[in-house]
């Protein structure tokens, strides 16, 4: 690590500039982070269903479902169903509906149900309210696709920012013991201190998180990807026989009582329509969740025909897609209870000290440089026009 | 950690070996509550909790 002062130097100019342009931007993303690291808490207080307690009872068979479907189309006539989802710790489905198939997650229209009797429950839809607010806000700044490429582009110059706060750490700590907090008159080299000791000991973990933020960024070019693969290679092995557009289509019902009798004992993440975002306009696409802790958040396809009912595949999601499930629960720390939640907040704040340290000690130097060259003028001057 | 002399110059290894032990251990954390849960999930709670407990204790010097 011996590095030149003149390498070094560099590396400063290169932490000092990153952190720069992405300090506000992070501070916003932590702000905003913070509550909803809690987001099944608050939610579960503020906008959960009712539901009563039907404990014993069944769950959904197919006319159920197909039912449901009916019941959410009357709700919205003119839109189309994209989705049925299923919640993975209470009985509840939400038919999700958009004025297009291709309907971005603010324009669609919830309706829940209750599975295990298919009534139609009463609940505040999940893409409103404040949790929705600085969910799109953390996400895409309220900007949609723009607004998410943008902060992944802001996430990467952090991670630059990182790496080069590493490097800098070093000939800083020379003659410091490691996590040293100097207790001097200074409040400039205690800021830095704290900046330095702060920043290293969640080095990981800020790492993991950003790493993960950068990942869903990218979640709707991939998504695209991923469809396009897709059809492609049905082309490839079915030929356009199976391309075509079905005239009647089997019902979601059939296809869920199709995949089941496949997979008994699936545990049901979501259906995808026909022409909707994870199917291909031909084929309905069943998301199962996996049923151990590590597989839980990787997802198993079953694409099933549109036209003839037919199960074409049950594949694992290709690697890109696994990233993305598993960056999910990486970001938000939401897979370890509430103890990891709390962990999650605590380090959330450590960040956002280093990142207000951090621009505190930019100014104080600024200020510093500004002092001397000021000096340094008035001395000037004066040996110009000694009087 | 207080074992060098206070005027020596640290070599990398002598700087980096504690920050590297510290985000190793908060690693573990972070990838133990993924694997399963119960026991991993304690193993994860106390292993970034060390490393939290560390930070704040470092801060309150």
């Amino acid at each position: 690590m011996a590095l030149s002062g003149k390498a070094m130097h560099r590396w400063y100019l290169i932490h000092k500039w990153t952190s720069l342009i992405c300090t506000i931007f992070m501070l916003m993303l932590c702000l905003t982070g913070l509550p909803l690291i809690f987001h099944e808490e608050i939610n579960q207080l503020t906008r959960a269903p009712e539901i009563t307690d039907l404990s014993g009872r069944a769950s959904t068979g197919a006319a159920d479902l197909d039912a449901m479907a009916l019941i959410a189309k009357a709700e919205k006539p003119g839109w189309q169903l994209m989705f049925l989802t299923w919640d993975k710790d209470s009985p509840l489905i939400n038919a999700v509906l958009g004025p297009t198939m291709k309907a971005g997650e603010g324009d669609v229209h919830f309706v829940p149900f209750d599975r295990r009797s298919g009534e139609q429950l009463n609940a505040p839809p999940p893409n409103e309210g404040v949790m929705y607010f600085l969910l799109d806000l953390h996400a895409s700044l309220l900007m949609g696709l723009p607004g998410a490429l943008f902060l992944g582009l802001m996430g990467v110059i952090f991670t630059l920012s990182v790496i080069s706060g590493v490097v800098v750490y070093a000939p800083l700590m020379r003659r410091l013991p490691f996590a040293t907090v100097r207790q001097t008159m200074s409040r400039r080299i205690k800021w830095l201190d704290l900046h330095n000791m702060i920043g290293m000991v969640t080095l990981a973990w800020v790492s993991v998180v950003s790493i993960t933020g950068i990942v869903l960024t990218l979640v709707t070019p991939i998504t695209a990807i991923w469809q396009q693969e897709q059809i492609a290679s049905l082309k490839l092995t079915y030929g356009d026989a199976a391309q075509s557009d079905p005239a009647d289509p089997v019902s979601p019902g059939q296809v869920l009582e199709r995949v089941l009798t496949a997979v008994p004992d699936a545990e049901l993440y979501f259906m995808s329509m026909p022409g909707s975002p994870y199917a291909t306009p031909h084929h309905y696409a069943m998301g199962m969740r996996g049923n151990t802790p590590l597989t839980e958040h990787m997802v198993k396809i079953a694409l099933v025909e549109a036209a003839t009912g037919k199960l074409i595949s049950i594949k694992d999601t290709p690697w890109y897609i696994s990233a993305i499930n598993l960056s999910i629960p990486l970001h938000f720390g939401d897979y370890g209870g509430l103890p990891l939640k709390i962990l999650w907040a605590i380090l959330n704040i450590a960040a956002i000290i280093v990142l207000g340290s951090g621009l505190y000690l930019w100014i104080v130097r600024r200020n510093k440089t500004r002092e001397k060259r000021l000096q340094s003028l008035q001395a000037q001057l004066t040996t110009e026009n000694p009087s | 950690m207080n074992h060098s002399a206070k005027h020596a110059s640290r070599s990398g290894w002598q700087i980096y070996r504690w920050p590297l032990l510290v985000n190793l251990l908060a690693l573990v954390g972070i990838v133990a509550a993924l694997i399963g849960n119960g026991v991993y999930d304690f193993l994860s709670w106390l292993c970034l909790g060390t490393t939290v407990g560390l930070m704040i204790k470092a801060a309150k010097q």
